[in-house]
């Protein structure tokens, strides 16, 4: 029989699961973990207890057709479906990690449990911020490289497309801060295929988070969403990391002309 | 005075909720308790926030979820599916003793309903913020956000609610 914590070792370690834990308390907290046994293995239970729940859940998350098609009639989603292409379209990059963490952010603290578990591995935090950046083994994502970034950097959202130095063409879709403070923009990329994605602006780079295949773009301009069947993997990108609705035009280009300063903390309540 | 009304979806916001469909329905299903309330819970809010719109300047999601916790507490508690849910525990707890096949269940089955049944024991207010935070991913600011609370209620609600779970990863 396992000893119960007590209620503020079990909001404590529950902060700590969640991500909700202020560093200097989260620092406090691991030196103990470090130390009591008890404090780990409740930890420990913590994490399953949160991996069972979401399987239990997660086994009966069925959405019925109905519900589906009514939603997406709306916006003709099976016209486009028609049109796009027959083989899979969304890319596993580092987006799709963003994708899953974002899903799942209370297990970013699982390389501490099990670092706990060893007792000669120094204990490692790993912070699930949902936006890795790229390492140099994934250099060709669509939209990741210098030039896109360069784009990205100094243009404005809009209907038009710009004709990028290497022969393809990039149009921006729209601006919006992510919860972690960067500046993210959603952009549509022709080429040898055509993309949409969305990139975070890291230090002076531009990172590409999420993309799916857009083969119906549209080549008079209009702009169609990405395959619903897919995931849809920037709609839910922005679905989960937006902090704010997207900037106004003149919001915009302000920030463009300023050099993409960090944005002002925002109130997401509203 | 009427509920307040805000323009048609657009197209955004309906993607946005497409990918969010799962996670509303992983929520239903905390609220409501059995498949069949769940998607009858999930497609009254789909056709609330299609009838009613969303705000332009408003999260999606987060916006969808309030829909469906207001829908299941204002509309769907007083109908008969509450007391079902009520009962889902003792019923599933009956059927598994009286159940032949109780005995060929496997572990992991055993598990995903002693989970199940747990949940469906809890307080509505905890099993709601601890859904949406532990399996829903999202923030304490978030979820005080979908529920209208303050964030220290959800810090409470959801370590209650560990605490009363926990006994099931003896």
């Amino acid at each position: 029989m396992t000893s119960q914590p007590d209620n503020q070792d079990l909001e404590l370690l529950s902060r700590y699961l969640d991500g909700e834990l202020p560093a200097a308390q989260a620092r406090g907290l691991e030196t103990r973990l470090h130390a009591e046994r008890n404090l780990q293995r409740t930890l420990i239970r913590l994490q399953e207890l949160n991996q069972r729940l979401r399987d239990a859940l997660s086994e009966r998350a069925q959405v019925p057709e109905t519900i589906s098609r009514r939603l997406r009639s709306g916006v003709d989603l099976d016209k486009y479906r028609a049109r796009a292409s027959k083989t899979s379209n969304v890319l596993p990059f580092p987006g799709s990690r963003a994708l899953q963490t974002a899903r799942s952010n209370t297990r970013w603290p699982f390389a501490v449990v099990a670092s706990l578990l060893l007792a000669a591995v120094a204990l490692t935090l790993v912070v699930n911020t949902g936006s890795l950046p790229t390492s140099s083994s994934e250099p060709s994502l669509p939209g990741n490289d210098r030039i896109v970034s360069s784009a990205l950097e100094r243009e404005s959202s809009g209907i038009d497309w710009i004709a990028l130095s290497d022969g393809r063409e990039l149009r921006s879709v729209l601006t919006f801060p992510h919860v972690d403070g960067r500046w993210c923009r959603e952009y549509l990329l022709r080429g040898d295929k055509d993309w949409r994605a969305v990139a975070c602006r890291d230090g002076e780079r531009w990172v590409t988070q999420a993309a799916g295949l857009e083969s119906y773009l549209d080549h008079v301009g209009a702009y169609a969403p990405a395959r619903a069947g897919d995931a849809e993997p920037v709609a839910v990108f922005i679905s989960h990391h937006a902090a704010d609705i997207a900037l106004g035009p003149a919001e915009e280009k302000r920030l463009i002309q300023s050099g993409w300063p960090r944005p002002a903390h925002r109130n997401t309540l509203n | 005075m009427s509920p307040p009304s805000y323009p048609q979806l657009s197209d955004r916001q309906r993607r946005e909720l497409m990918a969010e469909l799962q996670g509303l329905k992983r929520f239903c299903l905390s609220l409501a308790g059995s498949d069949a309330d769940a998607d009858d819970l999930l497609q009254s809010t789909v056709e609330r926030l299609l009838g009613r719109g969303i705000p332009r300047d408003a999260h999606t999601a987060r916006w969808a979820y309030r829909v469906c916790k207001n829908l299941w507490i204002d509309e769907l508690r007083a109908r008969e599916v509450r007391v079902r849910h009520a009962n889902t525990a003792a019923q599933t707890s009956e059927a598994i003793e009286l159940s032949p096949s109780a005995e060929i269940q496997s572990e992991g089955e055993r598990s995903l309903r002693a989970v199940t049944e747990a949940l469906a024991k809890l307080p509505e207010e905890q099993r709601m913020a601890l859904t949406l935070v532990a399996v829903e991913g999202r923030s304490y600011a978030e979820t005080a956000e979908i529920l209208q609370v303050p964030i220290g209620t959800i810090m409470s609600r959801i370590a209650r609610a560990r605490k009363r779970l926990l006994p099931i990863v003896e």
